[in-house]
C-alpha cells in the first residue's frame, strides 16, 4: 500500500499541523501469514508430481493421502451460516454424508484456495485466485472450495452486526480497513468462482452469485468513495504545503490497494 | 468461535484472544507455583481485594492478550512488591481461573520473547523474578527431559517396525524429541544466564525460596539434554539405515504401488542424505551400528540397487513427500503470533525465521467445524481469519500523537503444551 498523503517530502513541514493520512502496508507482510509459504511449497511440489504421475499413480498417491486422517478436509462450512435455500448448495455425497472428503486432490485444491485468498487479503495482485489455480486436475474438488469459500464470506458479512455498523457510519479506524479486507477476499472468491464454474451456472445460480457480487462490490464502493471523502476533507481542512502528489497517491491508495477490480468475470455472465 | 464472531481490526482482535484462549486450553497449565520457595513451610498468605482486583482486571487479561512485553510489565512489578507467600496466593488464584502460574506466565514470556529475537526489548529482570523464573525453567526442563527418555527408539535393541509406516511413526517421533530436547538444552542456557545475574551476588541472607533457586544446577541440565539429544539423534540415524534395508525388499518383491512409493522415498531419497552424513569425517559415532568403516559402502550399494528397482518412483516420492510435508505446515502450524496465524515480524526479512512454526506433536485428526467442540486444526480454513490482521490505521502526524495502535500480538502459552517448536526443515519430508 502506498497511499499516504503526508509525504516524504513534506515531513518537515508537518510539526505544526495535522494531518491524517493511510501509511503504507508493508507489501512483503504476507510472508507473515503462516500458510502462504507452507501452501505454496506445497503446490510447488504435489502440482509437479500431478505432471509427472500416470494415472496408476496417482490412484496410488491418492490411496496414500486418504489412509492418513490428517488429510482430511471437511467442505461446506458456509451451510452453518447461510439464510434460507441456495441454488449454489454444495450437494451431499450420500444420504448421512458428513462433508468429511479425502484425497490428492482435496489436498491441493486446499492449498490453492488458502493461498489464492492470502493474496487476495495480502497483495496486490489482480488476479490472485488465476495465480494459483493450476493444470486443472482438481478442478472439481478447487471449485467446491471456491464456492463455499464465497458463501462463507459471503453470509459471515451479512450475518456480522460489527459488519453492519461500520456501513452505517464511517470510521477511520484499522477496523474498517479489516473489514475492507474480507471485503476484497470475498469478492475475489465470488470472481474467481465465476471464471472457474460460471459456464456451468443454471440461471438462478447466476442470479445468486450475481447478488453476492452486486452486494459486495456495493459495500466495497461504498468503504472506498468514505475513504476518499474522508481524506479529501482532512485535506482541505489541513494548512499545509504538500506539494501537489496527495491526490494521485490518494487515488492510488484507494483503487490500486483498497480496494481492486474483481468484478470483470462476474458482469461477462449472461443477463436473466 | 465461528468467523461471524469476529470483529475485525485491532480492538476487535483483543476480543477475539478473549475467547479463543479457552478452546486452546485443553491441557490447563499446571496451576502450581514452580517457585521452589512454595517448598518451604509458611502460612498460606491471603491476597488483599486489590491484589484480587488485580488478577481478575489486568493480569488476566493481559495473559490472555498475550502480548508478552505488557505481561512481563506487569507481573514484574507485582512480584516486585509481593512476598513470596503472596506470590504462592496468587498463583492459587490463577489455578482456580485456569491460568498458569506467575513463574511460568514470566519464563513462557521471556523465553518467546528471545525466541523471536525480541529478547532485548524486555525489561530487566528483577530477584524475585529469577527465583520464579528459574524454578520454572527447571520444571520445564526436567518434563522435556523425562518426556524424551519415554520414546521407544531408546529401547535396545532398536524397535523392529513391521511397516514403513511403523518406520515412520518412530521417526516422527525421535523428531518431535529431538526438538524437545533442543528446547530444553535452550532453556538450560537461559537459566545459566539469569543465575549470572550480578543481582543475585548482593544478596546477603537469601530467603530458602531464593537459596535454593541460585543452587540449580543448569550446566548439568544443559549437558543431559545435549547428551540424550546426541543418543536419540545416532539411534535415529540407525533405524533409517535398518528402513533401507526393510524398503529394500519391499522394492524386490511385487508390492502394491502404494508400499513401492515408500520405499523409493526411503531408498533412493533418505539413503542418499545418509550416505553423505556418514562420509562426514567430522561425525563420529558412538553406536556400534554405525561405526562400521564399511558401512557407507554397504549403503552405497543397497541405495543404487533399491534406486534401480524404483527408477522413476524416486523423484515422484521425494515431489509427493515433500508436497506432503509442507502442507501439513500450512494446515496444522502454528506461528509465534496473533493466534499462531503470524510468524514474527522477523519473517519480513529474513527467510530462516518464515520457517519456524509451532507443530503437533501427535499426527492431528481434523473434527468436523459443523460439530463445535475444540476445532482441529485450528483453523478450519485459515482465509476465514487472517483478513481480521490489520496493523494500519488513519494516522495522524504533526504536533499531536498518532492514533495508531500496534497490531495485537499473542504469544500462545497454552498450545506449546500440546506442540513443540519445529524451527528446522532439512532435506528429510517422511
Amino acid at each position: 500500500m502506498t497511499g499516504t498523503v503526508a509525504s516524504t517530502q513534506t515531513e518537515s513541514q508537518t510539526t505544526n499541523y495535522f494531518s491524517n493520512y493511510l501509511p503504507p502496508a508493508d507489501p512483503n507482510r504476507i510472508y507473515r501469514v503462516v500458510g502462504f509459504m507452507e501452501y505454496s511449497k506445497a503446490l510447488e511440489s504435489l502440482d509437479a508430481l500431478a505432471a509427472l504421475a500416470t494415472n496408476y499413480e496417482l490412484a496410488a498417491i491418492d490411496e496414500i493421502v486418504k489412509s492418513e486422517p490428517e488429510f482430511t478436509i471437511y467442505t461446506n462450512l458456509a451451510r452453518r451460516l447461510e439464510r434460507g435455500r441456495s441454488n449454489l448448495a454444495e450437494k451431499p455425497a450420500g444420504e448421512n454424508d458428513d462433508f468429511a472428503r479425502k484425497g490428492f486432490r482435496w489436498v491441493t485444491a486446499l492449498a490453492r484456495v488458502e493461498v489464492g485468498a492470502m493474496l487476495a487479503g495480502f497483495s496486490s495482485h489482480p488476479q490472485p485466485f488465476a495465480a494459483v489455480a493450476g493444470t486443472g486436475y482438481d478442478l472439481a474438488e478447487y471449485k467446491e472450495l471456491l464456492l463455499d469459500g464465497a458463501k462463507m464470506h459471503f453470509w459471515a458479512l451479512t450475518n456480522d452486526p460489527g459488519f453492519t455498523a461500520i456501513m452505517r457510519k464511517f470510521n477511520p479506524s484499522g477496523t474498517t480497513l479489516a473489514y475492507l479486507r474480507r471485503l476484497n477476499v470475498a469478492s475475489a472468491f465470488v470472481s474467481a468462482l465465476v471464471a472457474s464454474a460460471g459456464r456451468e451456472f443454471n440461471p438462478a445460480q447466476v442470479q445468486e452469485v450475481k447478488l453476492y457480487a452486486t452486494k459486495l462490490e456495493g459495500s466495497r464502493g461504498d468503504i472506498r468513495l468514505s475513504i476518499e471523502n474522508y481524506l479529501q476533507q482532512v485535506m482541505a481542512s489541513t494548512k499545509t504545503n504538500l506539494v501537489g502528489r496527495q491526490d494521485n497517491i490518494l487515488l492510488e491508495a484507494c483503487y490500486k490497494n483498497v480496494c481492486q477490480q474483481y468484478s470483470r468475470d462476474v458482469a461477462a455472465l449472461p443477463r436473466q | 468461535m465461528t468467523p461471524i464472531g469476529l470483529r475485525a481490526g485491532v480492538l476487535s482482535l483483543l476480543a477475539v484472544a478473549v475467547s479463543l484462549s479457552p478452546a486452546f486450553a485443553q491441557e490447563p497449565p499446571p496451576a502450581k507455583s514452580a517457585q521452589p520457595a512454595a517448598k518451604a513451610a509458611q502460612p498460606p498468605a491471603r491476597l488483599t481485594p486489590k491484589q484480587l482486583a488485580f488478577v481478575k482486571n489486568e493480569l488476566l487479561p493481559a495473559w490472555r492478550a498475550g502480548d508478552p512485553l505488557h505481561l512481563l510489565r506487569l507481573v514484574g512489578e507485582q512480584v516486585a512488591k509481593q512476598s513470596e507467600q503472596q506470590n504462592a496466593a496468587l498463583d492459587r488464584a490463577l489455578a482456580e481461573e485456569k491460568a498458569p502460574s506467575l513463574g511460568r506466565m514470566l519464563t513462557d514470556a521471556r523465553m518467546n520473547l528471545v525466541r523471536l529475537d525480541a529478547g532485548s526489548q524486555a525489561p530487566e529482570a528483577t530477584l524475585a523474578e529469577i527465583v520464579l523464573m528459574v524454578g520454572e525453567l527447571e520444571r520445564q526442563i526436567q518434563e522435556k527431559i523425562a518426556t524424551a527418555k519415554k520414546v521407544e527408539l531408546f529401547a535396545d535393541p532398536l524397535p523392529s517396525p513391521a511397516t514403513l509406516t511403523e518406520f515412520r511413526d518412530q521417526l516422527w517421533k525421535a523428531h518431535v524429541q529431538n526438538n524437545e530436547l533442543i528446547n530444553a538444552a535452550f532453556l538450560a542456557l537461559q537459566g545459566r544466564a539469569l543465575l549470572n545475574s550480578p543481582l543475585i551476588a548482593k544478596v546477603k541472607n537469601p530467603t530458602p525460596g531464593q537459596e535454593a533457586a541460585f543452587a540449580i544446577d543448569f550446566v548439568k541440565y544443559q549437558g543431559e539434554a545435549q547428551e540424550l539429544q546426541r543418543d536419540l539423534n545416532e539411534r535415529a540415524i540407525e533405524l533409517r539405515v535398518n528402513r533401507i534395508a526393510f524398503a529394500l525388499k519391499l522394492l524386490e518383491g511385487k508390492n502394491d504401488l502404494k508400499e513401492r512409493f515408500l520405499a523409493a522415498y526411503a531408498v533412493g531419497v533418505d539413503g542418499e542424505i545418509l550416505i553423505q552424513g556418514l562420509k562426514n569425517d567430522k561425525v563420529r559415532f558412538r553406536r556400534e551400528n554405525l561405526s562400521s568403516p564399511t558401512l557407507a559402502d554397504e549403503l552405497r550399494a543397497s541405495v543404487d540397487r533399491g534406486k534401480t528397482l524404483a527408477g522413476d518412483l524416486i523423484k515422484k516420492s521425494e515431489l509427493l513427500f515433500a508436497g506432503l510435508h509442507w502442507w501439513r505446515r500450512g494446515r496444522y502450524g502454528r506461528g509465534s503470533e496473533l493466534h499462531g496465524l503470524l510468524k514474527p515480524e522477523a519473517a519480513l526479512k529474513n527467510p530462516a525465521a518464515q520457517i519456524g512454526l509451532l507443530m503437533p506433536r501427535t499426527s492431528p485428526e481434523p473434527t468436523d467445524p459443523a460439530k463445535g467442540g475444540r476445532p482441529s486444526p485450528d483453523f478450519d480454513r485459515r482465509h476465514h481469519w487472517t483478513w481480521a490482521w490489520e496493523d494500519r490505521q488513519f494516522e495522524t502526524v504533526g504536533t499531536g500523537s498518532h492514533t495508531s495502535e500496534p497490531v495485537t500480538k499473542l504469544v500462545s502459552t497454552e498450545t506449546q503444551r500440546m506442540r513443540h517448536w519445529d524451527g528446522i526443515v532439512d532435506d528429510r519430508f517422511y
